[in-house]
């Protein structure tokens, strides 16, 4: 019975191991990030310690870089836009579908989730060139009379983005859905409108949160992943990713490719802050 | 009611099936160019064998980085359940620091791997651990790896252990049982399906990376989807879709084990259940 009179230790305190390794792993090198960013790269090294702004003015003053960071913002907002209309409209056919069905079409939008990103790229690559499959079926069945080549086109890029974040945008939307009242929508039907009306004026604004939370994720993933940019995109299509990588391994210049990461992380950062807002104002309008 | 089917309802149809076939084109591609017969990757293949899984399996560079791979991935799902199972318990217990702590370690999911690789490289790049230089070595990608696979496994433990029926918990209290011995003994075997889905969760995780694995690894320590991005323009032959097929087998067959071991373990409750 003495043990009764020892207090237990305070749960919160179970955190610290996790927590420190966080700090360590993540915040301490977030840091050596940060002062590498206004080091000097000399002509003979890879670094020289300084206090000096010349990287952040190359990144945002530099035309080629300044179209860099203006591509991979670009290209990521379209490819949000389309995996979260992909998403929504297959997490609106799961949730609509009961039993054995809905199991399977959910095996089928959690798939690309488990696939390594790589296995994307290859798998795509070898869909889109002219001796590809989609070529091979496209002059075997008559649509095509030459050989088509998708690979190396913005389109191809998308694709292989949009691929990588579906699941996740499925996952946040149909969360959403789930907790939808579904007698809102028989109602809506009940009261004479189309099934294309209720879609528009009911299901979506009620599910309007979880759809900002999918673009966030769609967003902030797409402007990370350069590899299936790089792989499936055009050549002239740079992404940060792509410059920090280049800048990092070829050209051993780390100070500027420290600069590009903090760029990119402060982007990604205001992104989340600004649309979690939006998410919060929206809010309080359907409670 | 009538049998005609709306054209709504056939575009709901065309569309499930336009969605199933993106998903499944890059797995089902990669599959059958694995069994190709041709020295270039080209549609139509014009033979089938098994030659392209012989090079693979004699190999030595793919087998290796197939190897570093397993044992990294092994490396971090032990690490992040380590971590993972006082932490989520930890949360689950103390309502008050949940937001604030669980928005920090949720925190490196939202940084690209790319700034994660080089923010790791740049900070432990010169840092040797008793002797052994720390750059390159498993040790610090399996690190690298835990900061995503962490907070995916807190967040999949974190409701087992919150909707744990604390009763259960006391009573072994009450019995005699120290915290310690209950956690382990009663609380652990509680919410094993959380702690199987977290370890399983991480180890895939960890598997599919790399990202970070490119600015964290040297030739020696080379991940298997490292080696696949870097042979990728070089060598364009069937042998890059029998290493992305195997990378994939294994993540599977990780999920099939997992889910056995689940299947298994409903079975044997529901037999030793008392039957009233």
């Amino acid at each position: 019975m003495m043990r009764r009179l020892i207090p237990a230790p305070s749960p919160a305190w179970l955190v610290l191991p996790a927590l420190g390794f966080t700090l360590l792993v993540f915040g301490v090198p977030l840091l050596h990030l940060l002062r590498m960013s206004f080091n000097t790269h000399p002509p003979d090294g890879i670094y020289e310690l300084a206090w000096s702004l010349e990287n952040y003015v190359a990144v945002l003053t530099d035309p080629v870089n300044l179209r860099t960071i203006r591509d991979t913002v670009l290209l990521s907002l379209i490819t949000a836009v389309v995996t979260v209309v992909l998403a929504f409209l297959f997490a609106h056919a799961v949730w609509k579908r009961k039993g054995r069905v809905h199991l399977v079409l959910l095996a089928i939008a959690l798939c690309p989730m488990l696939v390594s990103e790589i296995s994307v790229i290859i798998g795509w690559r070898m869909f889109f060139p002219a001796n590809g499959f989609l070529s091979y079926a496209l002059v075997g069945t008559g649509l095509a009379e030459q050989k088509v080549n998708l690979l190396g086109t913005r389109f191809a890029a998308i694709v292989g983005l949009s691929y990588i974040s579906v699941s996740y945008c499925f996952l946040t939307i149909l969360s959403v859905m789930n907790a939808v009242d579904r007698d809102l929508i028989t109602a809506s039907g009940d009261l004479g409108a189309s099934p294309l009306r209720t879609f528009l004026r009911v299901l979506v604004p009620l599910t309007m949160g979880g759809i900002i939370g999918a673009f966030t994720q769609a967003f902030v993933f797409s402007m990370g992943i350069y590899a299936a940019v790089n792989a499936l995109g055009p050549d002239s299509l740079w992404s940060i990713g792509y410059e920090i990588q280049r800048q990092m391994l070829s050209r051993r210049d780390w100070p500027l490719a420290s600069a590009f990461a903090v760029v990119l992380i402060v982007l990604i950062s205001l992104t989340v802050i600004g649309l979690h807002a939006l998410r919060n104002r929206r809010g309080p309008r359907h409670d | 009611m009538t049998e005609r089917v709306s054209p709504g309802l056939w575009a709901d149809r065309i569309f499930i099936g336009l969605f199933a076939a993106y998903v499944l084109i890059p797995l089902g591609i990669t599959a059958l160019m694995a069994f190709s017969d041709d020295n270039i990757i080209r549609f139509p293949i014009r033979g089938w064998s098994l030659r392209w899984f012989e090079e693979f399996f004699g190999n030595r560079r793919w087998l290796t980085a197939a190897l570093n791979s397993l044992k990294i991935a092994a490396l971090t799902a032990c690490l992040s359940i380590l971590l993972a199972v006082p932490a989520a318990y930890g949360l689950s217990r103390s309502r008050k620091a949940r937001s604030r702590l669980q928005v920090l370690l949720l925190l490196p999911l939202f940084v690209p791997a790319v700034v994660l690789g080089v923010s790791v490289a740049i900070g432990f790049g010169n840092v040797t651990l008793f002797g052994h230089a720390l750059y390159g070595s498993s040790l610090l990608v399996a690190c690298a790896h835990t900061l995503w696979a962490l907070p995916l496994a807190i967040t999949v433990l974190e409701p087992s252990f919150a909707t744990l029926d604390r009763s259960l918990v006391e009573a072994s209290g009450d019995l005699g049982a120290s915290p310690l011995r209950s956690f382990f003994t009663v609380s652990l075997p509680l919410v094993s399906t959380g702690l199987v889905s977290a370890t399983l969760f991480a180890f895939i995780t960890s598997l599919n990376e790399f990202i970070m694995a490119l600015f964290l690894t040297t030739r020696d320590s080379q991940t298997l989807p490292v080696l696949l991005w870097l042979s990728l323009r070089s060598s364009a032959t069937p042998q890059l879709a029998v290493a992305a097929i195997l990378l994939a087998a294994s993540v599977f067959t990780a999920i099939g084990l997992a889910y056995g071991w689940y299947l298994l373990r409903r079975r044997r409750k529901r037999l030793s259940a008392p039957m009233i």
